[in-house]
């Protein structure tokens, strides 16, 4: 719904008009409006969009560096595998939030994007922790020994037989992340650390925070709006690796 | 010359307690569209030789010297990127379990066909055509329909003969099969010896067998080898080897067997003693410490002795009774 946000939600509602400031939740607005006559519901959906995009662009980028340490470290082992492993516990030590904030602080200009990578960087280590686990439990399976005598390359063994295999937990990591990146980014941006210009559902929620006393739903609906996404990407993320396994396909 | 000839080829394992020497220095080779028994007792290191001649031993593994004489070139003197076109087009292997070597989340169409395409440059269309061909040849029955399965809906029987499908996908001129039947049951066993049998004589490819079933030498192997504690202990052909076995360790291993031929088998007869530590192994002749014959002799290097035009044995024994009769 928050992909369809400029259709369903036309621009006029989030202009600002203060003669209808402040209104309760009624049949016009039916989560009510902001202090500067905004619609609420109007704006959660493309709130959620953004936070969305982020999230999804932060996952996108986690899987990237995660699937390629944990694939390295899991299949070749030895040397590269204890560098790879000690620089991943390194960032794993690091309190993430401290580090986002640090890293997000450490740019100017703060874009969305630029938010998103700092996600994936203090977020992979965990994923290439499981990746890696899957690929050496994998990489011993037998079929990988028979991928290797009939000669296929490490290349196309890692691709074609050890990824697919691994790719289930992957999937339901990163969905969960999903939901981990839209609190991540909200919470970045209630502390003032977001991308000024964006409207996020965390932005919303921080900017209603001042009228929670005199118009409750400002801060309340986006509230509300970021445990259903999360839910509902946890869904998702259980949805999707039933259907990755083949096993329950008929 | 042979097809495959190995020479003084030895293969190591780094642990921790020590190097295990599973295979060690051993000597052996395949003719041409014959058939080898590889046969020991777990752990003597026959499986070592096969993943060795694919160059597929895995660390701490690591094969420590020899060569290995394929076709005219030696292995051992290959690159990875060339043992990658040798594998699965001249020299296939089958393993011994079936239920796991095939991957779970691809369809046997798939595999087959990726094995095909990995070596030989066929269109998309002709690939089907030829998985069905395939499998047929490794009979499995309705193939057109049952290619389309994922292997848990194979039986360990029909998963076995669609690695052997894949593994014979580019007509190999040398097929390992290790313990092909070993974790089939034996009526499953039957058929897949019977499926060997079929294909050894349609396809004419040299096979080394690496098994402990002395029934599944006698029925498909030309020669025979016996492996005992990473030595190759006696190489003959497989009539030899039933009939007129001279090393100990053969003479033992054949008592061990249960035959149907006696009227009652009164007590089971058993080689005393456990297979050796490959990291200490007991010093000359390896098989000295559970062997009936064992003489003062024995703890030197046992020589090796031709009893026979093609009847190789490594024994003090042999030797002198050979040496008796000349």
């Amino acid at each position: 719904m928050a992909l369809l946000a400029p259709v369903i939600a036309p621009e006029d509602r989030i202009e600002v008009d203060l003669t209808r400031a402040k209104l309760p939740p009624s049949i016009g607005h039916m989560m009510g409006t902001d202090p500067l006559g905004r619609d609420v519901g109007a704006y959660i959906i493309w709130g959620t969009r953004t936070s969305l995009m982020v999230a999804a662009t932060a996952v996108l980028l986690e899987i990237l560096i995660a699937v390629g340490v944990g694939a390295i470290s899991g299949y070749y082992r030895g040397v590269i595998d204890d560098v790879l492993m000690r620089i991943t516990d390194v960032v794993l030590v690091l309190p993430t939030l401290v580090l986002l904030v640090v890293m997000v602080s450490m740019f100017k200009v703060r874009s969305l994007l630029l938010i998103a990578a700092a996600m994936a960087i203090v977020a992979w280590p965990w994923m290439a922790r499981v990746v890696r686990s899957e690929f050496l439990s994998l990489r011993e399976q037998s079929f990988v020994e028979a991928a290797r005598s009939l000669g296929m390359s490490d290349l196309l063994i890692i691709a074609r037989h050890i990824l697919p295999n691994a790719l289930s937990s992957v999937i339901v990591l990163a969905t969960i992340d999903v939901a981990w990146f839209i609190l991540y980014e909200s919470t970045l941006t209630f502390l003032g650390f977001g991308d000024p210009s964006a409207i996020s559902l965390g932005a919303l929620i921080s900017k209603g925070r001042n009228y929670l006393g005199t118009a409750w739903w400002t801060s309340t609906f986006p509230g509300i709006t970021i445990f259903a996404v999360t839910l509902a990407c946890n869904l998702l993320g259980d949805g999707l690796r039933d259907a990755f396994d083949v096993k329950t396909r008929v | 010359m042979g097809l495959l000839e190995i020479r003084a080829l030895k293969t190591h394992y780094h642990t921790v307690e020590g190097i295990v020497r599973a295979v060690d220095e051993i000597d052996l080779y395949v003719e041409r569209g014959e058939t080898l028994g590889l046969v020991g007792e777990s752990g003597c290191g026959k499986s070592t030789v096969g993943l060795s001649i694919l160059r597929l031993v895995q660390p701490p593994g690591r094969i420590a010297g020899g060569h290995m004489i394929f076709d005219g070139e030696d292995l051992l003197l290959k690159r990875q990127r060339e043992m990658e076109k040798i594998r699965g087009r001249k020299i296939s292997m089958v393993f011994q379990n079936p239920m796991s070597s095939l991957n779970p989340v691809f369809t046997i169409r798939e595999q087959v066909a990726e094995a095909i395409r990995l070596h030989q440059d066929i269109s998309r269309n002709e690939v089907s055509s030829m998985v069905v061909s395939l499998l047929e040849r490794a009979g499995i029955p309705d193939p057109w329909n049952r290619m389309k399965d994922y292997p848990h809906e194979y039986s360990g029987g029909m998963r076995q003969r669609a690695m052997i499908a894949m593994a014979i996908s580019c007509n190999p001129l040398l097929l390992i099969a290790d313990e092909p039947t070993t974790s089939l049951d034996v009526t499953i066993q039957a058929q897949i010896l019977e499926l060997m049998k079929n294909l050894k004589r349609e396809l004419k490819m040299s096979t080394m067998l690496i098994t402990h079933d002395l029934g599944l030498v006698a029925e498909l192997c030309d020669r025979v080898a016996v492996m005992y504690a990473g030595k190759i202990v006696e190489c003959s052909d497989v009539g030899t080897i039933f009939k007129r076995p001279v090393h100990p360790y053969t003479e033992a291993l054949l008592k061990a067997t249960l035959t149907t031929l006696g009227t009652r088998v009164r007590e089971f007869y058993s080689i005393r003693g456990f297979v050796p530590d490959l990291i200490s192994p007991p010093r000359g002749c390896r098989f000295q410490p559970r062997c009936d014959y064992a003489t003062d002799l024995c703890s030197k290097e046992p020589p090796e002795v031709e009893v026979d035009s093609g009847h190789r044995v490594c024994c003090f024994r042999a030797a002198q009774r050979y040496l008796d009769e000349a």
